[in-house]
Protein backbone atom coordinates (compact mmCIF):
# COMPACT_ATOMS: atom_id res chain seq x y z
CA UNK A 1 0.00 0.00 0.00
CA UNK A 2 2.73 2.45 1.00
CA UNK A 3 6.27 2.29 -0.26
CA UNK A 4 9.22 4.53 0.44
CA UNK A 5 12.31 4.09 -1.73
CA UNK A 6 15.42 5.84 -0.42
CA UNK A 7 13.23 8.75 0.53
CA UNK A 8 14.97 11.75 2.04
CA UNK A 9 13.53 15.09 2.96
CA UNK A 10 15.50 18.19 3.85
CA UNK A 11 14.14 21.43 5.31
CA UNK A 12 16.87 23.79 4.22
CA UNK A 13 19.92 22.46 6.02
CA UNK A 14 17.94 20.38 8.48
CA UNK A 15 17.21 16.80 7.59
CA UNK A 16 13.73 15.54 8.32
CA UNK A 17 14.02 12.06 6.83
CA UNK A 18 17.23 10.41 5.72
CA UNK A 19 17.31 7.70 3.04
CA UNK A 20 14.35 5.70 4.32
CA UNK A 21 13.18 2.61 2.45
CA UNK A 22 10.27 0.56 3.72
CA UNK A 23 6.90 -0.90 2.82
CA UNK A 24 3.80 -0.61 4.95
CA UNK A 25 0.92 -3.00 4.46
CA UNK A 26 -2.40 -3.82 6.16
CA UNK A 27 -2.76 -3.89 9.93
CA UNK A 28 -1.49 -1.47 12.54
CA UNK A 29 2.03 -0.17 12.10
CA UNK A 30 3.59 2.13 14.62
CA UNK A 31 6.04 4.87 13.81
CA UNK A 32 8.15 5.11 16.90
CA UNK A 33 10.59 7.89 17.57
CA UNK A 34 11.36 10.90 19.71
CA UNK A 35 10.37 14.44 18.79
CA UNK A 36 12.30 15.37 15.66
CA UNK A 37 12.83 11.74 14.65
CA UNK A 38 11.01 12.25 11.35
CA UNK A 39 7.61 10.75 12.15
CA UNK A 40 5.60 13.77 11.08
CA UNK A 41 7.77 14.26 8.00
CA UNK A 42 7.04 10.68 6.97
CA UNK A 43 3.33 11.27 7.60
CA UNK A 44 3.40 14.42 5.46
CA UNK A 45 5.21 12.63 2.67
CA UNK A 46 2.71 9.80 2.66
CA UNK A 47 -0.24 12.20 2.75
CA UNK A 48 1.18 14.22 -0.14
CA UNK A 49 1.57 17.47 1.74
CA UNK A 50 5.27 17.60 0.92
CA UNK A 51 7.57 15.97 -1.63
CA UNK A 52 10.69 13.96 -0.91
CA UNK A 53 13.91 15.85 -1.70
CA UNK A 54 15.34 12.62 -3.10
CA UNK A 55 13.89 9.15 -3.54
CA UNK A 56 10.28 8.14 -4.05
CA UNK A 57 7.13 7.83 -1.99
CA UNK A 58 4.34 5.75 -3.47
CA UNK A 59 0.86 5.21 -2.10
CA UNK A 60 -1.20 2.63 -3.99
CA UNK A 61 1.51 2.90 -6.65
CA UNK A 62 0.99 6.65 -7.14
CA UNK A 63 2.86 9.78 -6.13
CA UNK A 64 0.69 11.20 -3.34
CA UNK A 65 1.74 14.86 -3.71
CA UNK A 66 -1.38 16.93 -4.49
CA UNK A 67 -3.10 13.76 -5.68
CA UNK A 68 -6.85 13.63 -4.83
CA UNK A 69 -7.04 10.01 -6.06
CA UNK A 70 -4.75 9.04 -3.21
CA UNK A 71 -6.47 11.31 -0.69
CA UNK A 72 -9.77 9.56 -1.38
CA UNK A 73 -8.26 6.42 0.16
CA UNK A 74 -6.39 8.14 3.00
CA UNK A 75 -7.60 9.40 6.33
CA UNK A 76 -5.29 11.70 8.26
CA UNK A 77 -5.50 12.59 11.92
CA UNK A 78 -2.81 15.30 12.03
CA UNK A 79 -0.69 16.28 15.00
CA UNK A 80 -1.78 19.92 14.76
CA UNK A 81 -4.26 21.23 17.27
CA UNK A 82 -5.84 23.85 15.03
CA UNK A 83 -9.43 23.94 13.86
CA UNK A 84 -11.89 26.49 12.52
CA UNK A 85 -12.70 27.27 16.14
CA UNK A 86 -16.07 28.91 15.47
CA UNK A 87 -17.54 25.63 14.18
CA UNK A 88 -19.03 22.92 16.34
CA UNK A 89 -17.33 19.54 16.32
CA UNK A 90 -20.24 18.07 14.36
CA UNK A 91 -20.21 20.85 11.76
CA UNK A 92 -16.47 20.47 11.32
CA UNK A 93 -16.71 16.74 10.70
CA UNK A 94 -19.66 17.25 8.32
CA UNK A 95 -17.60 19.81 6.43
CA UNK A 96 -14.71 17.39 6.14
CA UNK A 97 -17.06 14.64 5.00
CA UNK A 98 -18.60 16.85 2.30
CA UNK A 99 -15.14 17.83 1.07
CA UNK A 100 -14.44 14.12 0.75
CA UNK A 101 -17.29 13.90 -1.73
CA UNK A 102 -20.08 12.59 0.49
CA UNK A 103 -23.59 13.88 -0.21
CA UNK A 104 -25.40 15.94 2.43
CA UNK A 105 -27.58 13.16 3.85
CA UNK A 106 -24.87 10.51 3.64
CA UNK A 107 -22.42 12.86 5.34
CA UNK A 108 -24.82 13.50 8.22
CA UNK A 109 -25.47 9.79 8.71
CA UNK A 110 -21.79 8.84 8.61
CA UNK A 111 -20.82 11.72 10.86
CA UNK A 112 -23.25 10.53 13.53
CA UNK A 113 -21.81 7.02 13.28
CA UNK A 114 -18.26 8.31 13.51
CA UNK A 115 -19.09 10.55 16.47
CA UNK A 116 -20.59 7.58 18.29
CA UNK A 117 -17.49 5.51 17.51
CA UNK A 118 -15.15 8.13 18.96
CA UNK A 119 -17.43 8.84 21.91
CA UNK A 120 -18.34 12.40 20.94
CA UNK A 121 -21.98 12.07 19.89
CA UNK A 122 -23.29 13.85 23.01
CA UNK A 123 -20.74 16.66 23.00
CA UNK A 124 -20.29 17.45 19.31
CA UNK A 125 -22.78 20.34 19.25
CA UNK A 126 -20.47 22.63 21.23
CA UNK A 127 -18.04 24.99 19.47
CA UNK A 128 -14.57 23.55 18.97
CA UNK A 129 -12.98 26.46 20.83
CA UNK A 130 -14.29 25.04 24.10
CA UNK A 131 -12.98 21.52 23.57
CA UNK A 132 -10.37 19.83 25.72
CA UNK A 133 -7.33 18.24 24.11
CA UNK A 134 -8.91 14.81 24.37
CA UNK A 135 -12.13 15.96 22.70
CA UNK A 136 -10.12 17.51 19.89
CA UNK A 137 -8.25 14.27 19.36
CA UNK A 138 -11.54 12.41 19.08
CA UNK A 139 -12.92 14.89 16.56
CA UNK A 140 -9.74 14.61 14.52
CA UNK A 141 -10.11 10.83 14.48
CA UNK A 142 -13.77 11.14 13.47
CA UNK A 143 -12.94 13.35 10.48
CA UNK A 144 -10.13 10.99 9.47
CA UNK A 145 -12.33 7.89 9.33
CA UNK A 146 -15.50 9.52 7.99
CA UNK A 147 -15.02 8.43 4.37
CA UNK A 148 -14.03 4.88 5.24
CA UNK A 149 -10.41 5.19 4.03
CA UNK A 150 -8.19 2.23 3.28
CA UNK A 151 -5.25 3.80 5.06
CA UNK A 152 -5.57 5.70 8.30
CA UNK A 153 -2.64 7.83 9.42
CA UNK A 154 -2.72 8.98 13.01
CA UNK A 155 -0.03 11.40 14.14
CA UNK A 156 0.40 11.16 17.92
CA UNK A 157 -3.31 10.36 18.39
CA UNK A 158 -3.11 9.46 22.06
CA UNK A 159 -1.73 12.83 23.16
CA UNK A 160 -4.09 14.38 25.65
CA UNK A 161 -6.33 11.36 26.10
CA UNK A 162 -7.03 10.09 29.58
CA UNK A 163 -6.46 6.37 30.35
CA UNK A 164 -10.08 5.46 29.61
CA UNK A 165 -9.96 7.43 26.38
CA UNK A 166 -6.72 5.71 25.39
CA UNK A 167 -8.27 2.31 25.97
CA UNK A 168 -11.34 3.24 23.92
CA UNK A 169 -9.14 4.70 21.20
CA UNK A 170 -7.06 1.54 21.01
CA UNK A 171 -10.21 -0.57 20.81
CA UNK A 172 -11.42 1.53 17.88
CA UNK A 173 -8.07 1.05 16.14
CA UNK A 174 -8.16 -2.68 16.77
CA UNK A 175 -11.65 -2.84 15.24
CA UNK A 176 -10.52 -0.93 12.17
CA UNK A 177 -7.43 -3.12 11.79
CA UNK A 178 -9.64 -6.21 11.96
CA UNK A 179 -11.60 -4.80 9.01
CA UNK A 180 -8.38 -4.98 6.97
CA UNK A 181 -7.50 -1.30 7.20
CA UNK A 182 -3.94 -0.18 7.10
CA UNK A 183 -3.31 2.01 10.12
CA UNK A 184 -0.16 3.96 10.80
CA UNK A 185 0.18 5.42 14.26
CA UNK A 186 3.04 7.62 15.36
CA UNK A 187 4.14 7.85 18.94
CA UNK A 188 7.21 8.48 21.03
CA UNK A 189 6.16 6.14 23.82
CA UNK A 190 7.21 2.51 23.41
CA UNK A 191 4.82 1.27 26.08
CA UNK A 192 1.91 2.95 24.29
CA UNK A 193 2.89 1.46 20.96
CA UNK A 194 3.26 -2.05 22.36
CA UNK A 195 -0.38 -1.98 23.40
CA UNK A 196 -1.50 -1.19 19.86
CA UNK A 197 0.66 -3.29 17.61
CA UNK A 198 3.64 -5.58 17.28
CA UNK A 199 4.76 -4.02 14.01
CA UNK A 200 6.92 -0.95 14.29
CA UNK A 201 9.18 1.36 12.35
CA UNK A 202 11.73 2.92 14.65
CA UNK A 203 12.97 6.31 13.53
CA UNK A 204 15.80 8.29 15.01
CA UNK A 205 17.09 11.61 13.70
CA UNK A 206 15.49 10.98 10.35
CA UNK A 207 16.86 7.49 9.85
CA UNK A 208 14.95 4.24 9.95
CA UNK A 209 16.75 2.47 12.75
CA UNK A 210 14.75 -0.73 12.88
CA UNK A 211 11.66 -2.20 11.30
CA UNK A 212 9.63 -5.25 12.16
CA UNK A 213 8.19 -6.87 15.24
CA UNK A 214 8.42 -4.92 18.46
CA UNK A 215 9.86 -8.00 20.20
CA UNK A 216 12.97 -7.73 18.03
CA UNK A 217 13.48 -4.26 19.43
CA UNK A 218 12.95 -5.58 22.91
CA UNK A 219 15.52 -8.29 22.25
CA UNK A 220 17.99 -5.68 21.11
CA UNK A 221 17.37 -3.85 24.34
CA UNK A 222 17.76 -7.00 26.36
CA UNK A 223 21.20 -7.61 24.93
CA UNK A 224 22.27 -4.52 26.80
CA UNK A 225 22.11 -4.59 30.61
CA UNK A 226 19.54 -2.35 32.24
CA UNK A 227 20.74 -0.01 34.94
CA UNK A 228 18.58 0.09 38.05
CA UNK A 229 19.26 2.33 41.06
CA UNK A 230 17.93 1.24 44.43
CA UNK A 231 17.70 2.66 47.94
CA UNK A 232 17.31 0.46 50.97
CA UNK A 233 17.95 0.57 54.74
CA UNK A 234 19.97 -2.64 54.43
CA UNK A 235 21.94 -1.64 51.34
CA UNK A 236 24.95 -4.01 51.73
CA UNK A 237 22.70 -6.95 52.44
CA UNK A 238 20.66 -6.09 49.34
CA UNK A 239 23.84 -5.88 47.24
CA UNK A 240 25.07 -9.25 48.40
CA UNK A 241 21.70 -10.84 47.58
CA UNK A 242 21.62 -9.25 44.14
CA UNK A 243 25.04 -10.48 43.03
CA UNK A 244 23.91 -14.04 43.73
CA UNK A 245 21.36 -13.83 40.92
CA UNK A 246 22.65 -15.08 37.55
CA UNK A 247 20.91 -12.33 35.57
CA UNK A 248 22.72 -9.57 37.48
CA UNK A 249 25.84 -8.41 35.67
CA UNK A 250 27.17 -6.06 38.33
CA UNK A 251 26.22 -4.31 41.56
CA UNK A 252 27.92 -1.19 42.84
CA UNK A 253 27.24 0.86 45.95
CA UNK A 254 27.39 4.64 45.67
CA UNK A 255 28.40 5.68 49.21
CA UNK A 256 27.67 9.37 48.66
CA UNK A 257 24.11 8.84 47.44
CA UNK A 258 23.71 5.78 49.61
CA UNK A 259 22.33 3.92 46.63
CA UNK A 260 22.97 0.63 44.90
CA UNK A 261 23.31 0.55 41.12
CA UNK A 262 22.60 -2.83 39.58
CA UNK A 263 23.08 -3.83 35.94
CA UNK A 264 20.89 -6.70 34.81
CA UNK A 265 20.07 -8.36 31.49
CA UNK A 266 16.62 -9.44 32.61
CA UNK A 267 14.86 -6.63 34.36
CA UNK A 268 11.62 -8.56 34.81
CA UNK A 269 13.30 -11.35 36.77
CA UNK A 270 15.22 -8.79 38.78
CA UNK A 271 12.01 -7.04 39.87
CA UNK A 272 10.51 -10.44 40.82
CA UNK A 273 13.59 -11.08 42.94
CA UNK A 274 13.14 -7.76 44.72
CA UNK A 275 9.61 -8.78 45.64
CA UNK A 276 10.95 -11.98 47.23
CA UNK A 277 13.56 -10.01 49.15
CA UNK A 278 10.86 -7.69 50.47
CA UNK A 279 9.10 -10.71 51.96
CA UNK A 280 12.33 -11.49 53.81
CA UNK A 281 12.47 -7.96 55.24
CA UNK A 282 14.89 -6.36 52.77
CA UNK A 283 12.59 -3.57 51.70
CA UNK A 284 13.63 -1.34 48.84
CA UNK A 285 12.51 2.26 49.39
CA UNK A 286 13.34 3.61 45.92
CA UNK A 287 13.68 2.06 42.48
CA UNK A 288 14.88 4.14 39.58
CA UNK A 289 15.48 2.72 36.12
CA UNK A 290 17.06 5.36 33.92
CA UNK A 291 17.36 2.83 31.11
CA UNK A 292 13.71 2.04 30.90
CA UNK A 293 12.88 4.63 28.28
CA UNK A 294 13.05 5.02 24.56
CA UNK A 295 16.09 7.27 24.69
CA UNK A 296 18.15 4.33 25.97
CA UNK A 297 16.79 2.13 23.21
CA UNK A 298 17.97 4.63 20.64
CA UNK A 299 21.36 4.86 22.28
CA UNK A 300 21.70 1.09 22.32
CA UNK A 301 20.63 0.76 18.71
CA UNK A 302 22.87 3.56 17.53
CA UNK A 303 25.79 1.96 19.36
CA UNK A 304 24.85 -1.46 17.96
CA UNK B 1 -17.53 19.42 -4.05
CA UNK B 2 -16.15 22.64 -5.51
CA UNK B 3 -19.55 24.22 -5.00
CA UNK B 4 -19.59 23.07 -1.39
CA UNK B 5 -16.07 24.40 -0.88
CA UNK B 6 -17.15 27.75 -2.32
CA UNK B 7 -20.32 28.02 -0.20
CA UNK B 8 -18.52 26.86 2.87
CA UNK B 9 -15.71 29.36 2.49
CA UNK B 10 -18.15 32.16 1.78
CA UNK B 11 -20.07 31.31 4.95
CA UNK B 12 -16.81 31.54 6.87
CA UNK B 13 -15.84 34.83 5.29
CA UNK B 14 -19.23 36.43 5.82
CA UNK B 15 -20.19 35.02 9.17
CA UNK B 16 -22.11 37.35 11.45
CA UNK B 17 -19.21 38.86 13.40
CA UNK B 18 -17.31 39.77 10.27
CA UNK B 19 -20.42 41.01 8.52
CA UNK B 20 -21.12 43.38 11.39
CA UNK B 21 -17.54 44.66 11.27
CA UNK B 22 -17.85 45.47 7.59
CA UNK B 23 -21.26 46.97 8.27
CA UNK B 24 -19.54 49.38 10.68
CA UNK B 25 -16.94 50.19 8.02
CA UNK B 26 -19.75 50.99 5.59
CA UNK B 27 -21.40 53.19 8.22
CA UNK B 28 -18.12 55.05 8.76
CA UNK B 29 -17.79 55.56 5.00
CA UNK B 30 -21.36 56.85 4.89
CA UNK B 31 -20.73 59.36 7.68
CA UNK B 32 -17.50 60.55 6.01
CA UNK B 33 -19.31 60.89 2.68
CA UNK B 34 -22.16 62.83 4.27
CA UNK B 35 -19.78 65.26 5.99
CA UNK B 36 -17.80 65.62 2.75
CA UNK B 37 -20.93 66.51 0.82
CA UNK B 38 -21.76 69.26 3.35
CA UNK B 39 -18.49 70.99 2.46
CA UNK B 40 -19.45 71.10 -1.23
CA UNK B 41 -23.13 72.02 -1.34
CA UNK B 42 -24.78 71.70 -4.73
CA UNK B 43 -21.98 69.56 -6.18
CA UNK B 44 -23.52 66.15 -5.48
CA UNK B 45 -22.30 64.12 -8.49
CA UNK B 46 -18.77 65.58 -8.28
CA UNK B 47 -18.60 64.96 -4.54
CA UNK B 48 -19.87 61.43 -4.96
CA UNK B 49 -17.17 60.86 -7.58
CA UNK B 50 -14.50 62.03 -5.14
CA UNK B 51 -15.90 59.87 -2.34
CA UNK B 52 -16.01 56.90 -4.67
CA UNK B 53 -12.42 57.35 -5.84
CA UNK B 54 -10.91 58.26 -2.50
CA UNK B 55 -12.88 56.11 -0.08
CA UNK B 56 -14.87 53.37 -1.82
CA UNK B 57 -11.96 52.21 -3.95
CA UNK B 58 -9.80 52.22 -0.79
CA UNK B 59 -12.36 50.03 0.95
CA UNK B 60 -12.19 47.75 -2.09
CA UNK B 61 -8.40 47.44 -1.81
CA UNK B 62 -8.58 46.96 1.98
CA UNK B 63 -11.31 44.36 1.74
CA UNK B 64 -9.41 42.53 -1.02
CA UNK B 65 -6.22 42.48 1.04
CA UNK B 66 -8.04 41.07 4.06
CA UNK B 67 -10.19 38.46 2.37
CA UNK B 68 -7.79 37.16 -0.25
CA UNK B 69 -5.05 36.60 2.30
CA UNK B 70 -7.44 34.24 4.03
CA UNK B 71 -7.74 32.09 0.92
CA UNK B 72 -4.53 30.12 1.58
CA UNK B 73 -2.05 32.16 3.62
CA UNK B 74 -4.19 32.42 6.75
CA UNK B 75 -4.97 28.70 6.58
CA UNK B 76 -1.24 27.97 6.44
CA UNK B 77 -0.55 30.23 9.41
CA UNK B 78 -3.38 28.65 11.41
CA UNK B 79 -2.17 25.23 10.22
CA UNK B 80 -5.69 24.28 9.13
CA UNK B 81 -4.44 24.09 5.54
CA UNK B 82 -3.76 20.41 6.14
CA UNK B 83 -7.50 19.74 6.17
CA UNK B 84 -7.88 21.36 2.75
CA UNK B 85 -4.85 19.73 1.17
CA UNK B 86 -5.79 16.18 2.08
CA UNK B 87 -9.36 16.23 0.73
CA UNK B 88 -10.66 14.86 -2.54
CA UNK B 89 -10.38 18.29 -4.14
CA UNK B 90 -7.51 19.09 -6.46
CA UNK B 91 -5.39 22.04 -5.44
CA UNK B 92 -6.79 24.01 -8.37
CA UNK B 93 -10.33 23.38 -7.10
CA UNK B 94 -9.35 24.45 -3.58
CA UNK B 95 -7.74 27.64 -4.83
CA UNK B 96 -10.44 28.58 -7.32
CA UNK B 97 -13.37 27.89 -4.99
CA UNK B 98 -11.82 29.79 -2.09
CA UNK B 99 -10.64 32.68 -4.27
CA UNK B 100 -14.08 33.08 -5.80
CA UNK B 101 -15.60 33.06 -2.32
CA UNK B 102 -13.17 35.77 -1.24
CA UNK B 103 -14.02 37.86 -4.32
CA UNK B 104 -17.74 37.58 -3.58
CA UNK B 105 -17.02 38.61 0.03
CA UNK B 106 -15.05 41.61 -1.23
CA UNK B 107 -17.87 42.60 -3.58
CA UNK B 108 -20.46 42.30 -0.80
CA UNK B 109 -18.49 44.27 1.78
CA UNK B 110 -17.36 46.98 -0.65
CA UNK B 111 -20.85 47.25 -2.09
CA UNK B 112 -22.16 48.06 1.35
CA UNK B 113 -19.74 51.00 1.54
CA UNK B 114 -20.60 52.01 -2.04
CA UNK B 115 -24.34 51.91 -1.38
CA UNK B 116 -24.13 53.86 1.87
CA UNK B 117 -21.78 56.49 0.43
CA UNK B 118 -24.03 56.96 -2.61
CA UNK B 119 -27.09 57.45 -0.43
CA UNK B 120 -25.21 59.75 1.93
CA UNK B 121 -24.10 62.09 -0.86
CA UNK B 122 -26.82 61.80 -3.49
CA UNK B 123 -29.74 60.54 -1.44
CA UNK B 124 -32.37 58.55 -3.38
CA UNK B 125 -31.11 60.30 -6.55
CA UNK B 126 -28.21 57.84 -6.47
CA UNK B 127 -30.41 55.16 -7.99
CA UNK B 128 -31.08 57.36 -11.02
CA UNK B 129 -27.40 58.20 -11.46
CA UNK B 130 -25.57 56.22 -14.13
CA UNK B 131 -22.12 56.87 -12.64
CA UNK B 132 -23.31 55.43 -9.33
CA UNK B 133 -24.39 52.15 -10.89
CA UNK B 134 -21.27 52.01 -13.03
CA UNK B 135 -19.20 52.04 -9.84
CA UNK B 136 -20.60 48.61 -9.05
CA UNK B 137 -18.98 47.35 -12.25
CA UNK B 138 -15.71 48.91 -11.04
CA UNK B 139 -16.06 47.11 -7.72
CA UNK B 140 -16.56 43.78 -9.48
CA UNK B 141 -13.64 44.13 -11.88
CA UNK B 142 -11.51 45.63 -9.10
CA UNK B 143 -12.33 42.72 -6.78
CA UNK B 144 -11.12 40.29 -9.44
CA UNK B 145 -7.95 42.24 -10.25
CA UNK B 146 -6.94 42.91 -6.64
CA UNK B 147 -8.04 39.40 -5.65
CA UNK B 148 -5.92 37.65 -8.28
CA UNK B 149 -2.89 39.80 -7.44
CA UNK B 150 -3.19 39.49 -3.66
CA UNK B 151 -3.80 35.75 -3.79
CA UNK B 152 -0.58 35.37 -5.75
CA UNK B 153 1.29 37.57 -3.25
CA UNK B 154 -0.06 35.50 -0.39
CA UNK B 155 1.11 32.29 -2.07
CA UNK B 156 4.53 33.79 -2.59
CA UNK B 157 5.27 35.53 0.72
CA UNK B 158 5.07 34.79 4.41
CA UNK B 159 3.06 37.33 6.43
CA UNK B 160 1.33 38.32 3.22
CA UNK B 161 -1.26 40.49 4.97
CA UNK B 162 1.38 43.13 5.73
CA UNK B 163 2.51 43.33 2.10
CA UNK B 164 -1.03 43.37 0.76
CA UNK B 165 -2.04 46.19 3.10
CA UNK B 166 1.11 48.12 2.24
CA UNK B 167 0.25 47.71 -1.42
CA UNK B 168 -3.40 48.61 -0.90
CA UNK B 169 -2.68 51.82 0.98
CA UNK B 170 0.93 52.81 0.34
CA UNK B 171 1.63 51.75 -3.21
CA UNK B 172 -1.85 52.45 -4.49
CA UNK B 173 -1.79 55.95 -3.01
CA UNK B 174 1.65 57.16 -3.96
CA UNK B 175 2.68 55.33 -7.13
CA UNK B 176 -0.23 56.72 -9.22
CA UNK B 177 1.04 60.23 -8.37
CA UNK B 178 4.66 59.59 -9.20
CA UNK B 179 6.24 61.30 -12.19
CA UNK B 180 6.87 59.51 -15.44
CA UNK B 181 5.27 56.21 -16.36
CA UNK B 182 5.17 54.76 -12.85
CA UNK B 183 1.44 55.32 -12.63
CA UNK B 184 1.04 52.32 -14.93
CA UNK B 185 2.53 50.11 -12.21
CA UNK B 186 -0.53 50.09 -9.97
CA UNK B 187 -4.12 48.91 -10.25
CA UNK B 188 -5.91 51.98 -8.93
CA UNK B 189 -5.38 54.32 -11.95
CA UNK B 190 -7.02 51.76 -14.24
CA UNK B 191 -10.08 51.56 -12.01
CA UNK B 192 -10.17 55.33 -11.82
CA UNK B 193 -9.93 55.52 -15.60
CA UNK B 194 -13.02 53.35 -15.91
CA UNK B 195 -15.10 55.58 -13.61
CA UNK B 196 -17.73 57.80 -15.19
CA UNK B 197 -17.70 60.60 -12.69
CA UNK B 198 -17.75 64.27 -13.63
CA UNK B 199 -14.39 65.89 -12.95
CA UNK B 200 -14.50 68.25 -9.96
CA UNK B 201 -13.74 71.88 -10.64
CA UNK B 202 -10.07 72.61 -9.88
CA UNK B 203 -9.76 75.28 -7.20
CA UNK B 204 -6.16 76.43 -6.87
CA UNK B 205 -3.33 74.01 -6.24
CA UNK B 206 -3.74 70.27 -5.84
CA UNK B 207 -4.81 69.19 -2.36
CA UNK B 208 -5.05 66.03 -0.28
CA UNK B 209 -8.05 64.80 -2.25
CA UNK B 210 -6.00 64.96 -5.45
CA UNK B 211 -3.17 63.04 -3.81
CA UNK B 212 -5.51 60.34 -2.49
CA UNK B 213 -7.28 59.99 -5.81
CA UNK B 214 -4.06 59.80 -7.83
CA UNK B 215 -4.87 63.11 -9.45
CA UNK B 216 -1.31 64.47 -9.56
CA UNK B 217 -0.29 62.42 -12.56
CA UNK B 218 -0.82 63.96 -15.96
CA UNK B 219 -1.17 60.58 -17.64
CA UNK B 220 -4.68 59.79 -18.81
CA UNK B 221 -5.44 56.12 -19.28
CA UNK B 222 -7.97 55.25 -21.95
CA UNK B 223 -10.91 53.13 -20.71
CA UNK B 224 -10.25 50.44 -23.33
CA UNK B 225 -6.66 50.14 -22.14
CA UNK B 226 -7.87 50.00 -18.53
CA UNK B 227 -10.20 47.11 -19.35
CA UNK B 228 -7.44 45.19 -21.09
CA UNK B 229 -4.98 45.73 -18.25
CA UNK B 230 -7.44 44.83 -15.47
CA UNK B 231 -8.62 41.69 -17.24
CA UNK B 232 -5.00 40.88 -18.08
CA UNK B 233 -3.94 41.26 -14.43
CA UNK B 234 -6.77 38.99 -13.35
CA UNK B 235 -6.04 36.27 -15.88
CA UNK B 236 -2.26 36.44 -15.51
CA UNK B 237 -2.12 36.33 -11.72
CA UNK B 238 -4.94 33.78 -11.46
CA UNK B 239 -3.07 31.47 -13.83
CA UNK B 240 0.21 32.04 -12.04
CA UNK B 241 -1.42 31.37 -8.67
CA UNK B 242 -2.88 28.08 -9.88
CA UNK B 243 0.50 27.00 -11.22
CA UNK B 244 2.26 28.08 -8.02
CA UNK B 245 -0.20 26.42 -5.68
CA UNK B 246 -0.02 23.16 -7.60
CA UNK B 247 3.77 23.03 -7.65
CA UNK B 248 4.84 24.24 -4.24
CA UNK B 249 4.33 22.98 -0.73
CA UNK B 250 2.01 24.66 1.72
CA UNK B 251 2.75 22.72 4.84
CA UNK B 252 2.26 24.57 8.15
CA UNK B 253 5.25 26.86 8.33
CA UNK B 254 6.81 26.27 11.73
CA UNK B 255 7.13 22.59 10.88
CA UNK B 256 9.00 23.18 7.70
CA UNK B 257 11.44 25.68 9.10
Amino acid sequence: MIELRNASRWYGEVIGLNDVSCEIGPGVTALLGQNGAGKSTLMRLVTGQIRPTTGDVLVFGEDPFANPNVFAKLGLCPDIDSFPEHLSGRDFVIRMARLMGLGASEAKRKVEEALVTVGMAERAAKPLKGYSKGMRQRIKLAQAMIHDPEILLLDEPLNGLDPVGRREFMDVLAGLANQGKSIIVSSHILFEVEQMTRSILLLHRGRLLAAGDVSSIRELIDRHPHRIRLRCERLRELASECVKWPFVVSAEIDPLANELEVRTKQADLFYDGLAELAQRGIVVTMIQSPDNNLESVYEYLVEA
Amino acid sequence: MIQFAFQNTLQDFLRLGRFLTWGLVALGVGIAAFVWSRFQPGAGPETYGQVSQVIVLRVLALSSAIFTVQVISAEVEQKTIVYWLTRRLSRTQVLVSRTLASIVAVIVTTSAAWLVSGLAVLGPRAFQTGAFWWDFVLIVIGAFAYGAFFVFLSLLLNKAMIYCLLFAFGWETFVPNMPGDLTYMSIYPYLRALGKHPAPQQQGEAGLTDVLSGGLSSIAIAPQAAWIVLIGITVFFAGLSIYWFNHFEYSPREDSE
